[in-house]
């Protein structure tokens, strides 16, 4: 067989497309047969270059692949790997390096003739042979070895090329896989869940501990999937090599942690190596990929992680990075959709209840319709709500109307009913909701009890900030309340409340207060926002009411006078033709009682012409009183004041009819107030007016459709509107007066009674006017009459002798 | 001693006639005019010691004849005689001696009358005794 042969069979064996071990072992039987030697032995460096490990062996008794190990620098073979030269050993043993195995075979061989395994530079292990004859070896057999292992060297690299590349293949379709998985979630903890585990399938990590950044790039919160919390060793790990990582945007080798002084505290997460990656897109840090003791194959045996797989977490984390900022991205957009449906909502909430404020021209109402829309659950849902007034005549804040539940079970109960807005009808919907609950309950009575002083030492910080600035607070911390707050804070019973102003014309003419007592859920910045642009129109509405109020009550005094005015115009006119009726009634009348009397002297001695004569001057004196008393209504009376007490004059006034009124029937209801203040009266004209007012009733309640509940109720009572006055009323059940009676009742002349002058209510107007006083009537069709005396103490009341 | 003249200024012939008779049958020398200018006449030719003066007369009403009447005489008496009460707190009734709401029974003009002349009489005698 000559040399070419050889090669050709070795060449043979390293082209063919077997698996590396079987090469090998085919290998070391050629070359055994090839070198004439009785064993063959091929020693691989592991992939740390540690360790020179057995991989293929013959002649030898025992079979050890794999488990031959020998350490760095033991024995002739690492003297071959390290010195990349062939060794020749005529007596193996009489070498100092010869290192006897044991379990690889017995103590039979003399003579060894070791190569090393070389590609280019790069040297893979050792080949060697071996003879039980003491023997040199020649240039040849040496040079004869080397071109073997040449081509051992060469199978190697292409087996390893193309494990390489097939473990490069299923890296990067695991990466892809991993991509794929994490691209289909939005969840961090997800994508976190799946990076740590690929990276046991892909590297084979032991450990594996993920963190996030916050928005300012610090580590912030630590996602390890098989913990949970930062325990207390794990803290400088996090602030050691990770904030490192994350801060250089650098990724951190530690093959060995046993010989690392940088990060003393990696001995307590991993046993021999870490590596640390920073999960980096576009510039931004968004975690850090802590991995550590890479896993040898099917050993409890940990060893540093190669650059390959250094290079795939470089890879994931990256995938890992584009994951986390397309998520936190679609959580941002996520978030910015909601709070813009939230903004579509509340814009919708505060149009509806904009347009329900408008519809509302009662104050009262009004005002329950805003605390409706602050408190209801589907409004803006505060547990409480209080409607405050500036008023500026005493400079305070004053409750008006306060709208909650008066306890938790209250709350409770009243929350239970979820309630949502109709789309329509809002205001009948809100005012319908409780209104008595809400007008007796303990926290209205409480709410309109508050009276909050606006200057002065007693002014509350909080109060006059909102009045004053017009700006919305927010009590978040009870701490912050002044001791000028408490009162406030103490008379709502609850410390956590925000005030907004409601603002109108650029004046603040109020406020609203809101809290959330019972369910203790915190007033947000969204909550203020929301509240301060219901508050707005809300003002408006308010404003709107009171000029509305304002002006109905300047256009009622204008049509009051207007009525005056033209009841003074009648009454001017009247008094015209009083004047007139008088004189040219008069005359006559005086001429024929005149002349009646002088017949009366001449007949006075026949008896038929003197009593006719008479019958004359009486009945012509009968016209001229009752002429002068007509005329008396528009003369001006005179009024003699005394201290008079008003209940007595009712009493006489009573007794005086009492006859007529128990012989039809009637019933007397009196209820006379003993507190009455003492006003000067002229006790003689006002007796004329009781007594013109109940017989006025008594007429009134007779006749047939009246018999039954005839009912005449007077009362007396004290009152006061800035100066003490006495009220006295009258009322009946005469079924009233009509509408078109009514405007007319006090005018002179004025009758709806078969009998009577109709002197009495013009004259009794006129006679209270005289005591400063009011005579009103309040008609109440179908019903009766009442009429309301009011004699007001004022200054021109005095006693006095007009 | 010559009877007291009165002149009576009424626009009503009836009252004139009423008045007239009751003051005669009084004692007194009655003249009577039926208005203002009337009344200038009479009392240029009758010089009255006293006159009673309607006030509500066609023309020249009593209120504006007694103001020209006092221009020129500020010492003869004069009583209004009114229908009713309303002018008596016009203050240019106050250049009057007595104001009388006018009545079927002449008994108070009477006794104004009597009074005024009472007074007139006593300030004339006053007067003459200085």
């Amino acid at each position: 067989m000559s040399p070419s042969d050889d090669f050709l069979s070795i060449g043979r064996i390293t082209r063919s497309r077997l698996d590396l071990k079987t090469m090998l072992d085919q290998i070391v039987r050629q070359t055994l047969v090839e070198m004439g030697a009785e064993a063959c032995v091929v020693l691989l460096l592991d992939e740390s270059r540690q360790t020179l490990i057995l991989k293929a062996s013959y002649g030898f008794k025992i079979e050890a692949i794999d488990a031959v190990r020998l350490p760095k620098d033991t024995g002739v073979s690492w003297r071959i790997v390290r010195d990349k030269r062939p060794v020749s050993l005529s007596v193996a043993k009489n070498d100092p390096d010869y290192h006897f195995v044991p379990v690889s075979g017995e103590d039979k061989f003399v003579s060894m003739l070791g190569v090393p395994i070389i590609d280019e530079d790069d040297c893979f292990g050792v080949l060697y042979v071996q003879s039980v004859e003491e023997k040199e070896y020649s240039q040849e057999e040496i040079a004869k070895l080397e071109g073997i292992s040449k081509e051992v060297a060469g199978a190697i690299k292409a087996a390893r090329d193309f494990k390489w590349l097939r473990k490069k293949a299923n890296v990067l379709i695991q990466l892809n896989d991993t991509a794929r998985q994490i691209n289909a979630t939005n969840d961090l903890d997800e994508i976190l869940r799946i990076v740590v585990d690929s990276t046991t399938e892909l590297i084979g990590a032991r450990i594996r501990i993920t963190w996030l950044t916050g928005p300012d790039g610090d580590i912030e919160k630590n996602h390890w999937p098989e913990s949970t919390g930062d325990s207390e060793w794990m803290g400088p790990v996090r602030e050691g090599i990770v904030t490192d990582a994350a801060r250089n945007q650098r990724l951190i080798n530690v093959p060995d942690i046993s010989s690392d002084d940088d990060y003393e505290s990696l001995k307590r997460v991993a046993e021999v190596s870490v590596v640390c990656s920073p999960m980096i897109f576009e510039g931004h840090v968004y975690g850090v990929l802590l991995i550590g003791d890479r896993v040898a194959n099917k050993l409890d045996y940990y060893s540093a992680f190669t650059s390959d797989e250094i290079q795939a977490l470089k890879d994931l984390s990256q995938t890992a990075a584009q994951a986390i900022s397309r998520a936190t991205t679609h959580i941002r957009l996520q978030k910015a959709l909601d709070e813009n449906k939230q903004n579509v909502r509340e814009l919708s909430i505060l149009f509806q209840l904009s347009l329900a404020m408008q519809r509302t021209i009662n104050l009262d109402d009004l005002l329950r319709v805003i605390l409706s829309c602050v408190t209801v659950g589907s409004g803006l849902g505060f547990n409480r709500a209080i409607m405050l007034f500036v008023n500026e005549s005493s400079n305070l804040l004053q409750g008006i109307i306060g709208m909650g539940p008066d306890s938790a079970e209250d709350a409770g109960r009243i929350w239970s009913a979820s309630e949502q807005l109709p789309q329509d009808d809002l205001v009948p919907w809100l005012l319908a909701r409780d209104p008595e609950e809400i007008q007796t309950s303990n926290f209205n009575i409480r709410a309109r009890s508050l009276r909050l002083p606006l200057s002065g030492d007693e002014a509350g910080a909080i109060v006059k900030k909102v009045i004053e600035d017009k700006t919305a607070v927010n009590v978040i911390n009870p701490d912050d309340l002044t001791a000028s707050d408490m009162g406030l804070a103490n008379a709502i019973d609850c410390h956590r409340f925000a005030i907004v102003p409601l603002v109108a014309r650029d004046t603040a003419l109020g406020a609203i207060l809101v809290d959330n007592r019972y369910n203790n859920m915190p007033i947000t910045d969204a909550d203020i926002r929301l509240l301060t642009r219901f508050a707005a129109p809300a003002a408006w509405a308010i404003e709107n009411i009171r000029l509305f109020q304002r002006w109905a009550t300047v256009s009622k005094e204008l049509l009051n006078i207007e009525n005056q005015m033209a009841r003074v115009e009648r009454l001017s006119t009247l008094g015209e033709v009083a004047a007139e009726l008088a004189h040219e009634l008069k005359n006559p009348l005086v001429t024929i009682g005149g002349f009646a009397r002088r017949l009366k002297s001449i007949y006075s001695d026949n008896q038929g012409g003197e009593r006719y004569s008479s019958i004359i001057v009486e009945e012509v004196e009968r016209l001229e009183k009752l002429l002068t008393n007509a005329l008396d209504v528009s003369k001006e009376l005179s009024i003699n004041r005394e201290a008079t007490d008003i209940n007595q004059i009712v009493r006489d006034s009573v007794d005086f009819y009492w006859r007529l009124i128990s012989e039809q029937g009637i019933e007397v209801s009196m209820n006379l107030a003993d507190d009455l203040v003492e006003i000067p009266i002229d006790p003689t004209w006002i007796k004329q007016v009781v007594i013109n007012l109940i017989l006025n009733a008594i007429e009134a309640m007779n006749c047939d459709r009246h018999s039954q509940g005839r009912k005449m109720t007077i009362v007396t009572q004290h009152g006061n509107n800035g100066a003490p006055y006495n009220r006295l009323t009258i009322s009946d059940t005469g079924g009233g007066v009509a509408d078109e009676d009514i405007t007319h009742i006090f005018d002179p002349f004025f009758t709806t009674k078969s009998q009577g002058t109709g002197l009495g209510l013009s004259l009794c107007k006129k006679i209270v006017r005289l005591h400063h006083g009011s005579l009103e009537i309040d008609n109440e069709l179908g019903v009766g009459v009442t009429f309301t005396i009011d004699l007001p103490y004022k200054a021109g009341n005095h006693l006095n002798k007009t | 001693m010559p009877k007291t003249k009165i002149l009576v200024v009424d626009d009503e012939e009836h009252i004139r006639l009423l008045y007239r008779e009751e003051l005669v049958e009084a004692g007194y020398e009655v003249e009577t005019a039926k208005d203002a200018k009337d009344a200038e006449k009479k009392i240029a030719q009758f010089h009255p010691d006293l006159m009673t003066l309607d006030i509500r007369m066609p023309g020249i009403d009593g209120i504006e004849f007694l103001r020209r009447f006092r221009e020129t005489d500020k010492t003869t008496p004069v009583i209004l005689c009114t229908a009713y009460s309303d002018y008596k707190q016009d203050f240019r009734v106050w250049a009057s001696e007595a104001y009388i709401v006018k009545s079927s029974n002449l008994e108070p003009l009477l006794a104004s009358i009597k009074d005024v002349l009472d007074k007139k009489r006593a300030k004339g005698e006053g007067e003459e005794s200085r």
